[in-house]
């Protein structure tokens, strides 16, 4: 069993948008993931594969991955 | 690289669990799970922690502007920050995912200020004595 997490960062921390089995997970939930993944991506978020120190930019969702959703960043 | 520290003013935990800050509390868990043991470990213990670029070191601090190191230099300060209002670790953990990942990218986004030389101020005071030498040696012709 791996529990895995999409995690957003926001202006309480992270916050988590959606946990789940990646054994048990149905196809619809996967579906509904990957809709509200590139939902994010579309305003502008940026997207890191966090499982394991991994920390990679993904742009493509990964339901095996530990997921952090960056907000957009801009020059201060 | 000036590895110089300057005085530990804060200690990173402790300053977030005194003032009980649940989002700050959160943002710096969060950022001690994503980096690396080293650099979270230079976090715990000065605040910052370094990121090494293609040809850049990049140090990321807690409260002030990135420091961005060539060839062991200070070479420009960067100022990157996230769109929302968000704990200043979420903002390390945008930077150092962003510098890990596409460091060109970072450099598109952040606003980046090089750092003035100071063989600029050298060269100045060399070229005042200069012409002061030129002004003595000119007045003694003259005279």
């Amino acid at each position: 069993m791996a529990l895995r997490k999409m995690r957003m960062l926001c202006v309480g921390g992270d916050k988590t948008l959606a946990e789940w089995d990646t054994q048990t997970v149905s196809p619809e939930q996967l579906e509904q993931l990957e809709t509200e993944f590139k939902f994010k991506l579309k305003q502008g978020f940026f997207a890191a594969d966090v499982t394991d120190g991994r920390n990679v930019l993904i742009n493509q969702f990964n339901p095996d991955a530990e997921t952090l959703l960056i907000p957009r960043v801009q020059g201060g | 690289m000036e590895n110089k520290t300057e005085p530990l003013q804060s200690d990173p935990i402790r300053d977030e669990v005194a003032d009980q800050n649940p989002a700050r509390l959160k943002a710096l868990q969060l950022l001690c799970e994503i980096l690396p043991p080293p650099a979270r470990e230079e976090f715990l213990a000065c605040g910052h922690f370094q990121v090494q670029g293609n040809r850049m070191v990049y140090r990321i601090f807690r409260n002030s502007q990135t420091e961005i190191y060539l060839n062991g230099s200070l070479y420009a300060r960067a100022c990157l920050q996230l769109t929302i209002p968000a704990p200043s670790c979420d903002r390390m953990i945008a930077e150092y995912l962003i510098l890990r990942n596409d460091e060109a990218l970072y450099w598109r986004k952040a606003n980046i200020e090089p750092v003035q030389k100071s063989n600029g101020k050298i060269a100045t005071v060399l070229m005042a004595v200069l012409d002061f030498a030129l002004l003595v040696n000119l007045l003694l012709y003259l005279l």
